[in-house]
């Protein structure tokens, strides 16, 4: 019987491999577009992490993406779904915005305090499905994803009036002060204390994993029954994970408005709060796997611009490596996980899976 | 008024398709989260199909594609025993993927899509006379008269069929169907390839009825909307038929609001569908049930 650490780590081993069948795989669409597999791998290459900017291009890129996985991954844990890091996300990069905008003080002041907001907006949208769910018994996956809705167009309705920047005749604000921008930290780069704050981020998910209400959030996962008989109260819990996976996720609209774009506009994600739910599943639902997953993820979306550039393919290519990927991941895992069962079957270790299940779960 | 109802009827048509077919899966317990993915496949290949070789044709492509990627997805849930929410976002990625790849290789990179064969409305005379529903009812597209009949088949199915009785048995104690003689996997596979094919007819609804032509991501999360809706409805084929209208007079209401410059913000009006959905969820609470084995790969000997 493996440990549940050691298949946390064979579940991050599998990223690799599953990354390049993906994109061995999806070499066949290019192909078909009469474009040469080789080529598109080095517009990739290029792209994504041959040079300073490319590299530059790829960690911007990936930061709402891994901000979006990491929140999603705390309810995972305990088999919850918080579909809504979408809204999440469009109310924490509103808030930050609106901060950015009005708040006129030196950075050490507007760029705390934008963040905060952010962060407390995706919270707060993130902990009505929690309530609900706890209160009512309101399935979380269904009010999780209406929200998202109720929040984009909430934001753009206030981007098409009050926050609409004059003259330009596009619902979107006025360009946020520098003061409000995260700095620089690599010169010549697009690279921000933004990315400082991802990797903290990353570490403290990893580390609240591993305290005892990360423990709690993985009994619940494996089992609702066995967690009622340890004493778990798993309606606050549910709260709490909720909490946190939101503000993690207004962090995502944070970053990407004040560390990237520098305005809000109307639908300004590209649904980065779906597709983080399969970079968390890719990245086996640790932090440091959420990482890689992450860095995968935005190396194929940088790399496809770079594509579209060069051989003129669509950059959806992206979507369909990315997808693959985390299909090939699943069904590894699963093919895996199966096999410990069937050895953890046989009558000489006749313990039951549950260990197994917990990190599945 | 009459033709806000038309609107409304013409935008929830590709929905019920859709719905219908969910519900289906889902009453047999496979998790119809990839509903968005087969409705956006069944869209585009009726339109890359249609381009070619007309409408008839693009409907059964569109029908094709959906049927494909649910008897991916129904591998995956029911096979390989995959979580059936992630396996179901992982292939609502790689449709929007490979529908944007495909459609830029065949239509090129244009932000308005190529104009195809489509079905257009199809008056019925006498009955779309009548005053206030009869064009909303009788003056719309193949589409919209075909859910009648597929309607009431679903209803009679669900109650009335052996065949019907054993999809809701696998759903609800898939153990005991199993003991009844009841293939379970195979009614699953089978519920599962229906909803696609539904699916897919819904993204045609959309792409050569509702409209002609395709743009990358049209299907704008209907099929989650579809979802929900089925959600909303408690998995009753009627009821759930009722919250797409619900849906589709939403989606008109907004559109006319802009067009006769009313004095409602047309974005806080489409929230509403969303809003009293949550609303109806909170009140119905935990009576709202789904069926027991929802989500649950069946594998026999195990609870």
């Amino acid at each position: 019987m493996k440990s549940p650490r050691r298949l946390a780590d064979s579940r991050v081993a599998a990223v690799l491999p599953a990354a390049l069948i993906a994109l061995a795989a999806s070499g066949g669409l290019v192909a078909l577009a009469g474009v040469s597999p080789l080529d598109a791998y080095r517009s990739i290459w290029s792209g994504g992490l041959g040079s300073t900017s490319a590299l530059g291009t790829t960690l911007v890129m990936l930061l709402p993406l891994l901000f979006a996985a990491l929140a999603f991954a705390v309810p995972f844990r305990a088999g919850l779904y918080n579909i809504g890091v979408e809204g999440q996300l469009y109310l924490g990069a509103l808030s930050s915005a609106v901060v950015g905008l009005k708040l006129h003080a030196p950075t050490y002041v507007v760029l705390p305090v934008a963040v905060l907001a952010g962060m407390a907006a995706g919270m707060a949208w993130a902990v009505i499905p929690a309530l609900l769910k706890v209160t009512r018994g309101v399935n979380e996956i269904v009010s999780s994803l209406f929200l998202n809705y109720v929040a984009i167009y909430f934001t753009n309705w206030l981007l098409a009036g009050p926050l609409e920047a004059p003259n330009i005749g596009v619902a979107q604000t006025s360009i946020i002060p520098d003061a409000a921008h995260f700095p620089v930290l690599v010169a010549d780069t697009k690279i921000t204390y933004a990315l400082l704050l991802a990797l903290v981020v990353v570490v403290l998910v990893q580390a609240l994993f591993r305290t005892p209400f990360g423990f709690d959030l993985r009994i619940m996962g494996a089992s609702g029954k066995v967690a009622d008989y340890l004493g778990i109260r798993s309606g606050r819990a549910t709260i709490v994970a909720f909490a946190i996976s939101g503000a993690i996720g207004g962090l995502a609209g944070v970053c990407e408005v004040l560390g990237n774009q520098f305005f809000l506009s109307q639908d300004f994600s590209p649904g980065w709060g779906y597709t983080g739910i399969a970079v968390a599943v890719l990245g086996g639902g640790v932090a440091w796997g959420i990482a890689l997953a992450a860095a995968f993820f935005g190396v194929i979306g940088a790399g496809a611009l770079q594509m579209q550039f060069v051989n003129q393919l669509s950059p959806s290519f992206a979507l369909v490596v990315q997808a693959v990927a985390v299909i090939v991941v699943l069904l590894f895992l699963e093919w895996r996980s199966r096999g410990a069962r069937r050895a953890a079957d046989r009558p000489e270790h006749a313990s039951p899976a549950a260990p197994t299940e917990a990190v599945e779960a | 008024m009459t033709a806000l109802l038309v609107d409304a009827i013409a935008a929830a048509t590709p929905l019920i398709f859709v719905a219908l077919g969910g519900l289906l899966a889902e009453r047999a317990g496979v998790m119809s989260v990839s509903l968005e993915g087969y409705m956006l496949v069944g869209a585009f290949a009726a339109v890359a199909v249609s381009h070619t070789h007309g409408q008839w044709a693009g409907l059964l492509a569109a029908a094709v594609a959906g049927t494909t990627l649910a008897l991916a997805h129904a591998y995956l849930c029911i096979g390989a025993r995959l979580n059936q929410i992630v396996s179901g976002l992982a292939l609502n990625l790689f449709a929007l993927g490979i529908t944007g790849f495909v459609n830029s290789l065949v239509f090129g990179e244009g932000r308005t899509g190529t104009q195809v064969p489509a079905f257009s409305a199809l008056r019925i005379p006498g009955l779309a006379d009548i005053p206030l529903i009869g064009p909303a009812l009788f003056d719309q597209t193949l589409f919209t008269y075909a859910i009648f009949p597929l309607l009431a088949a679903i209803v009679i199915y669900l109650r009335r069929t052996r065949s019907g009785l054993a999809l809701h048995a696998v759903g609800e104690h898939p153990a005991a169907a199993d003991a009844r003689g009841i293939p379970v996997n195979r009614v699953r596979y089978a519920a599962t390839a229906v909803s696609g094919l539904l699916a897919g007819v819904g993204g045609a609804a959309l792409s050569i009825g509702l409209v002609s032509s395709f743009v990358e991501n049209m299907t704008q999360g209907r099929g989650y909307i579809a979802l929900a809706a089925v959600v909303f409805a408690g998995w009753r084929p009627l009821l759930a038929v009722a919250a797409c209208l619900l849906f589709g007079v939403a989606d008109a209401a907004q559109v006319w609001a802009n067009v006769l410059n009313v004095d409602v913000p047309f974005e806080l009006l489409a929230t509403a569908p969303y809003v009293v959905t949550v609303v109806a969820l909170v009140i119905l609470g935990r009576r709202g049930r789904h069926p027991a084995a929802l989500g649950i790969p069946y594998v026999r000997g195990q609870r």
